[in-house]
């Protein structure tokens, strides 16, 4: 290490010491410096991971169920309401007979005078053709049999959206993956489709009177009807538009499910519910 | 192009939809038939499916089996469109994707059959409805029926239905496709993806690793520095002596040369 003969300084002694290091030191770094490198990896992806678990606390809450629940809860209220108002001419002088029909309405209830029995020969009429005796295609069973569907129909809706929060509920605490919650969404989306649409249909037939109020005038014996029915023009309008906020909450789910295929993003609820699709 | 795609199935569905709602409105609105009826009063009778169900006449009876054929084949569509377009969700997810694959194409499948028996029975009624007598297909002007509204949905259905299983079948083929060649990749590239799999397992591995490595070293380090200091102490202690042994040599005979010349003056001392 040292040549014979050679003198040793204080000085020389420090700068033997730094040439010992220098040897070593070349291995060391190296190593040391691969060794660094590996260990901020690791460190980075475990921070990474914390950080998902932060944004994944951060997960709002999906109102599609709360609305649900509150416009089935509204139109359960509407259901109440008069189902129709019949107005036609009377026999008397400058009279007019004018009725609200509300639910579980039949012949009693409207009354026996022969102002009443206008209303009740607008439905089904005594004087029977061969075919029929129904001229405008509603009878008295439909102001009873169709508010009782309707009000099932959306006492079902009202407990699919409380299932719904329920399950956002326990979804909170277990947290599921994206794929399976947006699945779950899009089914019940799917059932409150079916089930809104066929209230739809169910409803829609007291439209169908006006048609028949204009071609089988000669074989009624009222004349001059007015027939107008506010609930089901406002259970209309809330099913049609119930049926087109689901049809595009699912369309959203697809969407956002298709771009976090491509980007490969991590995948957070956060992430997937950005924009209108919050609902 | 996936985008493009999934815009596509979303629109055709969108209209599949809208469609058999249409169908399901028109089926129980329109007056379907007329009927010519001499008692209570002279005239024609328009009759829509609600008042055909409740009808008197057999005739009447055995239509109204036949536009509820109609109106149970739109209802089908409507529940068929959103099921493939659920199952096609599903399959987006990549959770269970050759179910649900097999789900779009049956979905598909099943509103083009739907749609088919929907113009089939709608040609049908209006054959049948000519046949009878005194009852006729009820018209919206002398030439245009209202039966043939439903018929117009039909054929929009079935030309919607089509082209959504033709986008979903041809999706599925490229699918397929992709899916054997992903397989063959697989076969040669099998090890460097186990490789990848087992990264998640190894990184604690690392750490562990890396921090024994590291006290290793530090060990070593210190080791190393010791072994070598008491290798310097020891040169010096050398040197040291070295250095010292000569010195020590002189003193000692610069101590005999002083005894002596001690000697020599006390012997002369003696002498005189």
């Amino acid at each position: 290490m040292y040549r014979e003969g050679e003198e040793m300084n204080p000085n020389k002694e420090d700068s033997l010491n730094e040439d010992f290091f220098l040897t070593t030191k070349n291995e060391k770094t190296t190593k040391e410096e691969i060794l660094d490198e590996n260990f901020k990896n690791v460190k980075g992806l475990k921070e990474k991971k914390s950080e998902d678990k932060k944004t994944i606390m951060k997960k709002p809450f999906l109102k599609s169920g709360i609305i649900l629940v509150i416009v089935a809860v509204i139109c359960l209220g509407i259901i109440y309401a008069p189902w129709a108002y019949v107005k036609c001419d009377s026999d008397y002088e400058d009279g007019k007979v004018d009725k609200f029909i509300f639910k579980n309405c039949d012949e009693d209830d409207i009354g026996y005078d022969n102002e009443s029995q206008k209303i009740i020969n607008i439905f089904e009429s005594n004087n029977c053709s061969n075919s029929s005796c129904n001229y405008v295609g509603l009878t008295f069973d439909d102001f009873s049999n169709t508010p009782k569907i309707t009000f099932y129909g959306f006492s079902f809706l009202a407990l699919l959206g409380l299932i719904f929060i329920i399950f956002q509920l326990i979804e909170r605490k277990h947290s599921f993956s994206v794929e399976r919650f947006t699945i779950v969404h899009s089914i019940f989306s799917t059932v409150t489709i079916i089930v809104s649409t066929f209230l739809f249909v169910l409803i829609i037939k007291f439209f169908g009177i006006y048609f028949l109020l204009y071609y089988n005038d000669p074989f009624l014996t009222t004349k001059n009807i007015v027939f107008v029915s506010p609930v089901a023009v406002t259970l209309l309008f809330t099913l049609a538009a119930i049926i087109k906020v689901t049809f595009s909450i699912m369309k959203i789910n697809c969407i956002e499910l298709e771009k976090n295929l491509n980007t490969n993003e991590p995948k957070n609820p956060f992430f997937i519910y950005k924009g209108g699709s919050k609902l | 192009m996936k985008k493009v795609l999934t815009d596509k199935v979303g629109k055709l569905t969108a209209w599949i939809m809208f469609l058999s709602i249409i169908g399901l409105a028109f089926t129980s609105i329109l007056p379907w038939i007329s009927v010519t009826e001499t008692t209570p009063v002279e005239g024609e009778l328009f009759f829509n499916l609600e008042m055909m169900e409740k009808s008197h006449n057999e005739d009447i009876i055995n239509l109204s089996e036949k536009i509820n054929l109609i109106d149970t084949s739109f209802f089908l569509v409507l529940i068929f469109s959103i099921l493939s377009y659920l199952s096609f969700i599903i399959y987006r997810s990549r959770t269970c994707s050759s179910f649900a694959q097999l789900m779009i194409i049956v979905g598909g499948c099943a509103i083009i059959i739907l749609s088919v028996l929907i113009i089939f029975s709608n040609f049908n009624f209006i054959k049948t409805v000519e046949d009878i007598e005194g009852i006729s297909a009820s018209y919206m002007f002398t030439s245009i029926k209202y039966a043939y509204m439903p018929l117009i949905v039909g054929v929009g259905l079935l030309i919607s239905s089509v082209s959504y299983t033709g986008i979903v079948v041809f999706y599925s083929i490229r699918y397929f496709r992709d899916q054997l060649k992903q397989k063959k990749s697989t076969q040669k590239t099998s090890e460097p993806e186990k490789i990848s799999k087992k990264t998640t397992e190894k990184d604690e591995e690392n750490i562990t690793k890396t921090m024994l490595l590291k006290e290793d070293l530090r060990k070593k380090s210190t080791e190393h520095l010791t072994s070598e200091c008491t290798e310097i102490e020891d040169w010096l202690k050398d040197e040291l002596q070295n250095i010292e042994s000569p010195t020590k040599n002189i003193k000692e005979q610069m101590e005999k040369e002083e005894e002596e010349t001690k000697e020599e003056t006390k012997e002369k001392e003696e002498d005189e």
